[in-house]
């Protein structure tokens, strides 16, 4: 019996991928939300929690319209490239970042809510200027935020199904992730397959989990 | 000069200060407690915004609200230590230090590292988590960590609040004597009279979010009008030169513009800097004719300058020996007695075990 670990690697290089991009984008985002204190803020708070509420399928759904040849996003990429974000990697990406964005946005923000502003003010005092500031002490501060979002926002991504059906369409070699290829194995009644693919995708979740905590611990 | 305009709303508390202290020297802030020294602060470190406010130093601009002209506190090369100073967690002090001196401290060159290292002792500190610190340790890495920015103006806010008197006491005096070396101008807030007493050359007092007076320390301290002087703790500070030891009785004299001091103390502490000896108005009292046979160690003539009546049938006595101010306070009886007036002439008698600590 050969089995075939590739989807395992695609897991892995997706899960990466979008964690990379989601703390680019997390932490501009989750510092806008902490310091705006209007009313605005609460509803886009509310929009990038939604995907945590929503059936994957149907968050699936509306990202595979979104990205398909008819959507907005996918008419732009047709129109650039000549075809669109359904069933392609960079697709399962954004729908990706979309379903992880609310795990890693909600620590980072939890960090700024907590960040006490005399680091920063004591800084600048001493003679750091405001990207310095960010650097030297801001990102320190939150050096345990950013590591719990960053392992968060990987393993959710990891373990993601629905969403990835329904955008990805499980293309062998470029969408069929781990998840899904133990769904086609089990569909297949391929039960020790599926079962070897299954440990390792609890092996490596705990694994992180695991190294996520006691890293907090020591703290 | 450091000028400064400002007019601040915080919820229910206003600020509206206008006035100018000089750049050099000991400058105090003093007030009761929501009178606004900490915001006056920290606008004049660009902490505060949300103002209307003009603020220069010597001869740059740091910030003109009317105009659009504001500085950032990176810029304005101050030096601020907070009540409660911070620190990145875990960092070693040496880190904590090397921040502002690496950033501003190592291009002006004022003094070197190694130097202040040494003078506030902290060596034995350099490799400690400054988790382990305790409450004074913490003062004073806060306080080099800002003179290693190298600062032209060091604001402290209330800096040692939080310390127990002796090392309040080593911590000023370091200060004292920093100010004497360097010469680094300093605004100090702090809502304790004798502090403000003892370290200030200038003084703005802060009421309310509004200056109640500003101007040369001896002047305010001294002001009967002024709550400085009425307070049952009132005390001037007089600026003292070392003369000589007598071991036997175990007195040293001490010199001042107008006359000589002597104090009890076991050994001298000679400095070689001058010092400022702290006399309480309650240690003072008054005679008219020169006491014979007392046991009071220092008979000093002086003449009134204005007095006034306080709450609880005591009157507090403003006096000059010579040019040199100083404070007495006596029951209204004594006064009453003694027919004390504007312009009359006095011997002030300071016991000298009541000068034993400054």
């Amino acid at each position: 019996m050969q089995l075939d670990w590739s989807p395992l690697i695609l897991s892995l290089v997706l899960a990466a991928v979008t964690t990379g991009l989601l703390l680019v984008l997390g932490i501009p985002l989750a510092w806008w939300l902490v310091r705006r204190k209007t009313l605005v803020r609460h509803a886009v708070t509310a929009f990038v929690m939604l995907p945590l509420a929503l059936p994957p399928t149907v968050l699936g759904f509306y990202l595979l319209l979104a990205l398909g040849p008819h959507g907005p996003l996918g008419a732009l990429a047709e129109r650039w490239s000549g075809a669109s974000f359904a069933f392609t990697f960079t697709g399962l990406v954004m729908a990706s970042m979309v379903y992880s964005l609310p795990l890693v946005v909600q620590p980072l923000a939890a960090g700024f809510e907590r960040l006490d502003m005399r680091h920063l003010e004591t800084a600048s005092v001493l003679g750091a200027g405001p990207w310095d500031r960010w650097v030297s002490v801001t990102l320190p501060l939150l050096r345990a935020d950013l590591l719990t979002g960053a392992v968060l926002g990987f393993i959710h991504t990891f373990g993601e199904f629905g969403v990835v059906l329904m955008v990805g369409g499980d293309i062998p070699g470029r969408t069929r992730v781990l998840s899904l290829a133990i769904y086609d194995h089990v569909q297949s009644l391929e039960y020790h397959q599926a079962d070897l693919m299954s440990a390792v995708a609890v092996g490596m979740s705990f694994t992180a989990l695991l190294l996520l905590y006691l890293a907090q611990r020591r703290r | 000069m450091l000028e400064f305009q400002a007019r601040l709303r915080h919820g229910a508390f206003a600020l509206d200060v206008q006035g100018e202290l000089p750049a050099r020297g000991r400058s105090v802030i003093f007030g009761p407690s929501g009178a606004g020294k900490s915001t006056l602060l920290r606008l004049i470190a660009g902490l505060e915004r949300g103002a209307q406010a003009r603020i220069a130093y010597g001869d740059e601009l740091w910030q003109d609200d009317a105009r659009r002209l504001f500085v950032p506190p990176h810029r304005r090369c101050v030096g601020l230590v907070f009540q409660h100073p911070v620190f990145l967690p875990g960092c070693r002090v040496e880190q904590v230090l090397r921040y502002g001196w690496r950033r501003r401290g190592r291009s002006v060159r004022a003094f070197d590292f190694g130097s202040i290292i040494e003078r506030f002792g902290l060596g034995p500190l350099l490799i400690r988590n400054v988790h382990t610190l305790s409450g004074g340790e913490c003062q004073r890495v806060a306080l080099v960590r800002a003179l290693l920015a190298a600062p032209r103006l060091l604001l402290l806010d209330e800096p040692f609040s939080g310390v127990d008197e002796e090392a309040r006491a080593v911590l000023l005096q370091e200060l004292d004597d920093l100010q004497a070396d360097l010469g680094l101008p300093m605004l100090y807030v702090t809502h304790a009279a004798r502090e403000t007493v003892s370290f200030a050359d200038h003084l703005l007092l802060l009421e309310a979010g509004q200056v109640r007076a500003l101007g040369a320390m001896h002047a305010l301290a001294t002001d009967v009008s002024l709550p400085l002087a009425r307070r049952p703790d009132a005390a001037v500070a007089i600026t003292t030169e070392f003369v000589r030891h007598d071991p036997q009785d175990g007195v040293s004299c001490l010199s001042f513009a107008d006359g000589e001091l002597w104090v009890s103390e076991s050994r001298p502490r000679e400095t070689g800097r001058p010092r400022r000896v702290l006399v309480n108005a309650r240690d003072v009292s008054l005679a008219r004719e020169a006491p014979h046979g007392t046991s009071i160690l220092n008979v000093l003539p002086a003449f009134v300058v204005e007095l006034a009546e306080l709450p609880d049938a005591a009157v507090v006595v403003s006096l000059r020996i010579g040019a040199t101010p100083l404070l007495a306070r006596v029951s209204r009886r004594s006064a009453r007695e003694l027919e004390l007036q504007p312009g009359s002439r006095v011997y002030a008698q300071i016991k000298g075990v009541a000068l034993l600590n400054h």
